[in-house]
């Protein structure tokens, strides 16, 4: 065990409210109706090509980055999700990346920053770095524990506001685990101190698919380290759910939100996520319909 | 380390149905290259035989092919569905992605692609050239690099001064009417019967993510693709049969630049 029970490293956040994930495809949406969303929430790895590791002038940004940014971040705070840090990577952690995030977070001020509990990032047998795309599960297991706690220590330790991880969506379950899922979020958190980016959409296809009860495990979950909640749609495609963020929220989803509000007293933000490849067909209506419902049940739950 | 043996091989089955068939007929033989563990060993068995690891393939390739599809779009369709199979297949069972980078992925694919023309093994008469044109439209696109009309001075010693293109233009060969092809690529028309000739598509950015194209016939486009920043106009004169007068319009219009040897 690497990690010592931490002080609260969640204290003291700011309450941001509702927030949207940007795509480059909502960038219209984004500074034509900046008052329907409270904050901004950036994967920071689309504003810049990554060269991979070891590779020099690494991370090279976008020459339009920086203007749009700095213009949204002057009235809205932004917060990072980042793609890729692949933290539950067997690969050498990627400290570069790392320092990238630092970098970026002392640029903008984001209150807190997040990544997602899986991997996407290794070095394949034929000796080059690749990139899947999809966030594939780690095994809930013990020796996985005690890699990632060591990760997400490094991660605190470098950057200075609190570090969140987000539960993965996932369409198979690896045999033979140690843990379920909640209990090694439990102890993640417990043991690091980190917060949770509770992903309720997530949580609702992995339990339409692969057949267990949402309800149970939030029942399982400690929601006292939630400090952002993502909301989603998705589709289902031959029989299979897919989180594919295409269109307005499920009504369980939304139901879930309700259960999750009282057990989360550090949630800080509920983002609602939709691809941007999405909002050339869909147009802003039902973007700022699911904002706006996101935004009525925070306050009615305020009230 | 086991856990990244794992990975490994469990993306390795994630991308490929082919493996996860013969990973559920012989695991011990079919995994025997990565260091696993037992546990690991039974743990891939079963997911090579669980039907649910067909959706993550699926979003893998929906992945892949969606870098392509966003970034090259008129190439997909000058490939069509067939091809755009053919290609994409032969592409990914040549190497995982290894980037998450659309414009990075998109040039490998180029890559991959001019291979299989020039060796043969894949035929498409419009290909190179679309591919080429809308790779050059994305580098100058995000290269914040601004191409400004008007009128320049030329020098005198111009035969004796090295050539290069304005930073911000691109040539592009194409060995048909470039306009004729774009717009019926925009149009979902087809492209059989459309008037073949060597052309030279010149891309200028504009500033603002704007580019001018302008096609090019003749000395013009011989003058536009031989210049390379490295020969003298003189040279590229003799070797091309172009007047040194094109090259002077050329240069005047801003299209080209020159140093002194």
């Amino acid at each position: 065990m690497t990690s010592l029970q931490p002080a609260d490293r969640l204290a003291g956040l700011p309450r941001l409210g509702v927030g949207l994930s940007y795509q480059a495809p909502l960038r219209g949406f984004v500074l034509e109706h900046l008052d329907s969303f409270d904050f901004l929430e950036l994967i920071p790895d689309i504003f810049w090509a990554d060269q991979g590791r070891g590779a020099p002038d690494r991370y090279r940004e976008s020459v339009d980055a920086a203007p749009f940014l700095a213009r949204v971040a002057a009235s809205k705070p932004l917060i990072a999700h980042s793609v890729g840090l692949s933290i539950g990577s067997g690969d050498p952690f990627d400290a570069a990346h790392v320092e990238q995030i630092a970098a970026w977070q002392e640029r903008y001020g984001f209150p807190w920053h997040s990544d997602h509990l899986s991997f996407n990032r290794l070095e394949h047998v034929t000796g080059h770095f690749m990139d899947t795309g999809v966030t594939l599960p780690v095994p809930f297991d013990h020796e996985v524990l005690d890699l990632l706690c060591e990760r997400v220590d490094r991660v605190q330790a470098r950057i200075p506001v609190p570090f969140l991880l987000e539960n993965n969506v996932y369409y198979f379950e690896i045999p033979e685990q140690d843990m379920t899922e909640a209990e090694f979020l439990n102890r993640l958190t417990e043991r690091t101190g980190c917060g949770l980016l509770l992903d309720l959409h997530n949580i609702y296809t992995n339990a339409r698919n692969l057949g267990f009860d949402p309800w149970s495990m939030l029942a399982s979950l400690d929601l006292s380290r939630v400090v952002e909640v993502h909301l989603g749609g998705g589709m289902e495609v031959d029989g299979v759910w897919l989180d594919a963020h295409s269109g307005p929220c499920p009504e369980e989803v939304w139901a879930m939100l309700e259960e999750v509000l009282p057990r989360a007293p550090r949630l800080c933000g509920v983002v609602f996520e939709m691809f941007g490849n999405y909002y050339p067909q869909v147009g802003p209506e039902p973007l700022l319909a699911e904002l706006g419902r996101a935004r009525r049940v925070l306050e009615r739950r305020a009230a | 380390m086991s856990l990244q043996a794992f990975q490994q091989a469990l993306t390795d089955l994630v991308m490929s149905p082919a493996l996860r068939a013969r990973v559920a007929e012989d695991a011990h033989g079919q995994l025997a290259g990565y260091d696993l563990s037992e546990q690991e060993l039974r743990r891939l068995a079963a997911l090579a035989a669980d039907p649910r690891v067909r959706t993550p393939t699926f979003l893998h390739r929906a992945f892949r092919l969606s870098m392509l599809a966003n970034t090259v779009p008129r190439t997909c369709k000058v490939l069509g569905p067939g091809g755009i199979r053919e290609l994409t297949h032969a592409w990914w069972a040549a190497g995982p992605p290894r980037t998450m980078q659309y414009l990075k992925e998109a040039q490998l694919f180029a890559d991959f692609a001019r291979g299989r023309l020039r060796d043969g093994s894949f035929q498409n008469d419009f290909l190179e050239e679309v591919l080429d044109t809308e790779l050059a439209m994305l580098a100058l696109g995000r290269s914040g690099l601004t191409w400004e009309p008007g009128t320049r001075p030329v020098p005198d010693d111009l035969a004796f001064r090295v050539l290069h293109l304005h930073p911000a233009c691109r040539a592009i060969a194409w060995r048909h009417e470039p306009d004729a092809v774009l717009a019926a690529l925009d149009a979902g028309r087809p492209l059989d019967g459309l008037p073949s000739g060597d052309h030279c598509l010149l891309l200028a950015a504009e500033g603002g993510g704007r580019l001018l194209l302008k096609t090019f016939r003749g000395e013009p486009a011989r003058a536009l693709l031989a210049v390379d920043g490295a020969r003298p106009g003189g040279e590229i004169c003799a070797a091309h049969g172009v007047p040194g007068r094109v090259l002077a319009e050329l240069l005047e219009a801003g299209w080209l630049g020159s140093t002194v040897q």
